[in-house]
């Protein structure tokens, strides 16, 4: 690993990855380059972890004065009033939003290619995806170009990018962080989350980020009491012991999910690499001093169909809004109301978008409730009383990200419902509402790969603690070209 | 799954699909069904969640959240607790405003639909 100190020329390494990796849609250069400039010079000391930091905010989070397009053509031109509670308190902490990052189209997608507006690379391998649908935000992390950056979280949009590009991703638990400024897709399952470049850093931002706020009912404090929580002494208080997925129940889950792979378009069994190293993360995880526990996660079987079956109908009455009046492109002319409004969904919506939407009316329809949404809600309930069990008496769970390390396009690609089906170790967390945390583990054929950590309902720190101990003990690498700018 | 149905249902998403569309969607449409259609067998499946999975609720949240309610004011509300929250969004109101085309009293000015 090679890492060179350098306080020059950052426009330049800017705009070298930027042509490489398009991971912004919109980014101030003048003022990222100006931080960079000053950061850690004597001027810019004080004022907290996060003082004079600049960020990357996935185009789905409204930041006053910048694009907010959710990478949809029905937004293109939407320039946003005001910011998201969770980025007005970043900036309050003294970091400055400098740009949006790319995205999958609304957030539906694992590659960031359903974009409307081109292409983000990995930076570890460009011919190859940045993962999805915060591809941007963990591209312009995992390159350097900014420190830190915020995604969102449905059902893994924050984790299997982070895992596909080397940098840390959380997912709080429901609740924790405003999504005040978030645009809906699945409201009962996304969060606003953080990627960056390391577990302490992730803290510093959900830690500026959190608690209640009057713009959001859902959002809310801490409770106190939570286990592994730091009781403001900023010591490490969990009990060191984590739950292990174990392999005969990973392999079970990937075989039993619906769909698998006798089709050939089925969920992709656990890639050979990503296998071994969360073996590897496992003797490293004891050698730090946990204790790990075997166990198996049975409704895993069912977490993705529950997972899109509840996202879709959601996202069919959260994307209702887009019809060319109350928001979204309208046609310039249209005959009549209904026609207007059919004529701005069409112009607007992507491919992706558009099957997710007809899916999730489909799922809602009368007479189907009973057989999709209702079914979908009670294996929910069953999902969480799982996780409350594997929990007990545990830090965490430890789990892989996604089956897979980033992949490539075209024929290189899994089907688009294979990508789908293989959400299942993330969006188990999102049924949940618990927190998760993924990190690098190490590299493999030239490929990060990450575990990740679920834990209990504001159990955050406990997941940060042992991401951070990891981290220290087990330096992962950046890609080639990685410039250190952000000590 | 017939071209019909799918027609339908894609009227009530105000998303209508010609012939040739709903014939291009239906593979995608179809296989995403079978996948939630797979759900059928979590109901007897008791060993995968503890218990019969019909005695399970169907709530959204784990979390019950006191008085969620907020009152009824301009977000831009000096009520807006600064303390709590850095988020004031001054003047929001006015901002928004200043965006129509043409407002009047305090309401946008919409051009006749018909």
């Amino acid at each position: 690993m090679t890492r060179t100190v350098c306080k020059d020329g950052f426009s330049a390494y800017l705009r070298a990855w930027e042509a490489r990796i398009g991971s912004f849609l919109e980014i101030d250069e003048e003022a990222v380059s100006k931080a960079a400039r000053s950061h850690g010079s004597a001027g810019a000391s004080g004022g907290g972890p996060l003082a004079g930091l600049p960020f990357g905010v996935k185009d789905n989070v409204a930041v006053a004065g910048m694009r907010l397009s959710c990478g949809s053509r029905m937004l293109d031109g939407f320039v946003s009033p005001y910011s998201a509670t969770a980025v007005a308190r970043l900036v309050a902490a003294g970091a400055a939003p400098v740009g949006k990052t790319n995205m999958d189209e609304f957030g539906m997608g694992s590659s960031t290619d359903t974009s409307a507006y081109g292409r983000t690379n990995n930076p570890w391998d460009v011919s190859r995806v940045a993962g999805g649908s915060s591809g941007g935000s963990a591209a312009a992390v995992a390159a350097g170009l900014v420190p830190f950056a915020l995604g969102s979280d449905t059902g893994g949009s924050v984790r299997q990018p982070a895992s596909f590009c080397g940098v840390v991703g959380l997912k709080p638990t429901n609740g924790a962080v405003s999504r005040f400024g978030l645009v809906a897709y699945a409201s009962s399952l996304e969060t606003i989350g953080v990627l960056a470049d390391s577990a302490a850093r992730a803290r510093a931002v959900f830690e500026a980020m959190r608690g209640a706020d009057p713009l959001d009912q859902t959002s809310r404090d801490r409770p106190d009491g939570v286990p592994g929580a730091r009781a403001g002494t900023g010591e490490r208080a969990g009990a060191r012991i984590i739950g292990v997925l174990s392999p005969e129940a990973a392999a079970r889950a990937l075989a039993g999910s619906p769909g698998d792979g006798a089709s050939g378009d089925g969920t992709p069994l656990l890639e050979p690499e990503v296998a071994a190293a969360f073996e590897e993360a496992k003797e490293r995880m004891r050698s730090l001093g946990y204790r790990l526990e075997e166990l198996e996660l049975p409704s895993l079987a069912y977490a993705s169909a529950a997972y899109y079956t509840i996202a879709l109908a959601e996202a069919s009455a959260n994307l209702a809004r887009f019809d060319g009046v109350r928001y979204g492109r309208r046609p310039a002319g249209a005959p009549n109301p209904e026609a207007l409004v059919e004529g701005a969904r069409a112009a607007g919506f992507g491919d992706e978008v558009r099957l997710r939407i007809l899916l999730g009316t489909f799922a809602l329809r009368a007479g189907f409730q009973d057989r999709y949404y209702l079914r979908a809600q009670r294996a929910r309930a069953g999902i969480r009383r799982d996780f409350e069990r594997a929990l007990a008496g545990r830090d965490a769970v430890l789990m892989p990200v996604y089956p897979t390390r980033a992949f490539g396009r075209g024929a290189e690609a899994p089907s688009p419902f294979a990508q789908k089906a293989a959400d299942l170790f993330t969006c188990c967390a999102n049924l949940a509402g618990l927190p998760a945390l993924a990190f690098p583990t190490g590299v493999s054929g030239g490929l990060p790969v990450g575990v990740q950590l679920v834990g209990a309902a504001f159990g955050e720190d406990a997941l940060l603690d042992a991401a951070e101990e990891y981290g220290e003990a087990y330096p992962t690498g950046r890609p080639d070209g990685y410039e250190e700018y952000w000590t | 799954m017939t071209r019909e149905e799918l027609q339908a249902t894609a009227r009530l998403a105000r998303l209508p699909l010609g012939d040739d569309e709903a014939d291009a969607a239906l593979p995608a449409f179809e296989r995403m069904l079978e996948h939630f259609a797979a759900m059928a067998a979590a109901d007897g499946d008791e060993a995968a969640f503890g218990a019969p999975i019909r005695d399970l609720g169907t709530g959204t949240s784990g979390l019950r959240l006191p008085g969620a309610m907020r009152h009824d004011r301009p977000a831009n509300s000096n009520q807006n607790n600064a303390r709590l929250n850095p988020n004031t969004l001054n003047n929001l109101a006015s901002e928004l405003m200043n965006r129509a085309p043409e407002s009047e009293n305090g309401f946008f000015v919409l051009p006749n639909v018909l």
